[in-house]
């Protein structure tokens, strides 16, 4: 097993290269130049100009690329452009605010999301099940800086019982979680709905109710085992995409997340800074996926063994 | 019929599919005595599972549903218990081995902690004391009690068969309704099943109802035969009736008939021709008639009733003339 595990990680990097070019590229070719942004829009043509070329940002584009990447093996991401200060440090700072807000968004989707699925499929075609999926629907539709601006004005504006933006307390998170709890647990609500609906027709629920198990055993342990393991999958790229992609949310109730950085240093052409929070990111999000494999084969047998057939055969 | 211990009086079983009404069995009777093997014989889709399942009560919710009739087993109404009171007595009272191995087992469970689970649920004993049970019952069915930690995935399909015989053996039960058990492995290992499976029976006294459509199983392991036909039986007797007897009904004579025989020279094989009937529009009259070689006029308007002589029964117009009178 621990030699998969190996592979899994050299296969990181790869992946890393890959996102690096793609974003390299689109940074270094899209108009506009640091040295300007930096100085500002009254700075003479010259200092801007000399500003770019102490940057490197002069050199050819393969130079720049191959510049970067050897730094890069050195560990030296560079100082942002805008705060001069080294890259990680401020990814550092804001990786809690989104840290948090991911795994309360987690915790939220799994126990809004799997309870009601099951439930809707037990349930199938009761007024229940109608009612959550429906919900489920509409609220997975739903654009979620839409969500956001209606519960800032329900919670905020009307009873004024929680705070519509910073992160100052537990009481700042509350909405952003549930906000984006909502979307993610209306996708994962359909989701196990589906797959408990297969699980419970099949021949070894029909076994376990005919050992004389309860209903709720037989839901409980055995069809349930069965039904999440496409669930935990698509649990673990949300968390991936929570992670790096709560750009909306941050932007909404002004959280000093990684998601409103990456806009932040996108839109000031901060191009070590958006290069450090994308490698961070792509490596989480191979982490939480390799975590989540791993997961799956403490889950599902079967999957244990065709990872340890496949250190056999090599 | 004093001493009858599991009987099916007149049952009816539908499934309500859509706006379709399958009748997928239309009044059997059915009865046998403590450790008698009772054999349901018929192709497939003819009502024979359905029947199965709904003397476990396991017809599957919403669609299929008894319309009329009685189960009883001992002295115990099946049909009137509570849900609760029917849990109690699946895989205690009453245990059934499902027809697919391969999808009857729950693949994230060891099959150690499925056979452990009958007895947990049925017995109160010891954690250690019901391993030991599994243990035991493992090596009745021949397979090695350290495989217990194994998963399903890692037994083959004959193992996984005697997993599932070894499950509904776990509490002993009294009546063992067995589920087409072989049809799912290669003939050796048929042979083997069997074999165990008429060994633990009469080691435990279990009463057996053996569906299958395997002539030949039943010419091995039962007592007495019923020949069904699209949800109805049409033949019944002992194997000795079914087997030696000179009067047959046609669709029996067609089972037989479409047995190849190595010892006859024919260059085809004899099916019976035709399907069965649609079950959600069967036919007036007899359900055969339609593919019947010696359908006469009266088939095609009513039904046929038993005809009894001994212990053989056949529905069927042809005998009706001659033992019309104790029909």
């Amino acid at each position: 097993m621990y030699r998969y595990v190996i592979k899994r990680l050299l296969l990181i990097i790869p992946i890393l290269l890959g996102v690096i070019l793609i974003v390299f590229t689109i940074m270094n070719v899209t108009p506009g130049d640091p040295g300007r942004h930096m100085l500002g829009m009254s700075a003479p043509q010259e200092a801007v100009d000399a500003l770019n070329e102490t940057l490197g940002y002069n050199d050819p584009f393969p130079v720049r690329l191959l510049n970067y990447l050897k730094n890069m093996v050195r560990l030296d991401f560079g100082n942002s452009y805008r705060t001069k200060q080294p890259v990680f440090d401020e990814i550092i700072n804001r990786f809690p605010v989104t840290f948090k807000l991911a795994i309360g968004t987690m915790i939220l989707t799994i126990l809004i999301g799997i309870p009601l699925g099951v439930l809707a499929a037990v349930r199938q075609y009761s007024k229940l099940d109608m009612i959550t999926t429906f919900t489920a629907l509409l609220l997975a539709a739903a654009p979620s800086f839409w969500l956001a601006l209606l519960m800032i004005l329900l919670f905020s504006l009307y009873l004024n019982i929680l705070p519509p933006n910073g992160i100052g307390s537990f009481s700042h998170y509350i909405m952003p979680m549930l906000t984006q709890a909502v979307v993610y647990a209306a996708s994962t609500l359909r989701m196990t709905r589906t797959t408990m609906l297969e699980a419970i027709r099949q021949d070894y629920v029909r076994t376990a109710r005919g050992k004389g198990a309860s209903e709720a055993r037989v839901i409980w342990r055995h069809a349930i085992k069965n039904a999440l393991l496409p669930v935990i999958t698509s649990l673990g790229m949300s968390f991936g995409a929570m992670l790096g992609g709560t750009i909306v949310i941050e932007q909404v109730f002004s959280m000093p997340g990684l998601g409103s950085l990456v806009i932040l240093a996108i839109t000031t052409k901060d191009i070590p800074q958006t290069m450090a929070v994308t490698i961070f990111l792509a490596t989480l999000f191979c982490m939480i996926m390799l975590v989540v494999d791993l997961l799956y084969a403490f889950i599902d047998p079967r999957v244990k063994t065709r990872y340890l057939q496949g250190r056999l055969a090599r | 019929m004093s001493d009858k211990f599991f009987s099916i009086e007149n049952l009816s079983v539908e499934y309500i599919a859509d706006d379709e009404v399958v009748k997928a069995v239309n009044g059997i009777t059915l009865s046998m005595k403590r450790g008698e093997t009772l054999g349901l014989v018929g192709e497939t889709g003819a009502g024979k599972t359905t029947s199965a399942l709904a003397v476990m009560r396991l017809l599957p919710p919403r669609t299929g549903r008894v319309v009329s009739g009685s189960i009883t087993v001992g002295d115990i109404d099946i049909l009137s218990l509570s849900e609760p009171e029917m849990r109690k007595l699946r895989g205690e009272l009453v245990a059934m081995i499902y027809q697919d191995p391969m999808t009857s087992l729950n693949p994230v469970i060891t099959v150690g902690d499925q056979i452990l689970e009958v007895l947990e649920l049925h017995k109160r004993q010891s954690k250690a004391a019901m391993k030991a049970r599994v243990a035991e019952l493992l090596e009745l069915v021949g397979i090695s009690a350290e495989r217990a930690d194994e998963y399903p995935h890692q037994f083959s399909g004959g193992m996984r068969q005697r997993v599932v015989i070894a499950m509904a053996l776990a509490c002993e039960p009294e009546l063992l309704i067995a589920d087409e058990p072989t049809t799912a492995l290669d003939v050796t290992i048929q042979a083997q099943v069997l074999q165990m499976i008429r060994e633990l029976k009469t080691k435990l006294n279990t009463s057996m109802l053996l569906i299958t459509h395997d002539l030949g199983v039943v010419a091995h392991t039962c007592d007495n035969v019923a020949i069904m036909y699209a949800g109805e039986i049409v033949e019944q007797g002992t194997v000795a009736d079914i087997f030696n007897g000179k009067r047959h009904h046609p669709y029996t004579n067609g089972l037989f008939g479409s047995i190849p025989r190595l010892n006859k020279q024919s260059k085809r094989l004899n099916p019976i021709e035709g399907m069965l009937p649609d079950p959600t529009n069967l036919p007036e009259g007899c359900n055969f008639s339609p593919r019947c070689p010696s359908c006469m006029e009266i088939c095609k308007i009513k039904s046929p009733r038993f005809v009894q002589s001994g212990t053989h029964r056949i529905a069927c117009h042809l005998y009706s003339s001659e033992g019309g009178a104790n029909a």
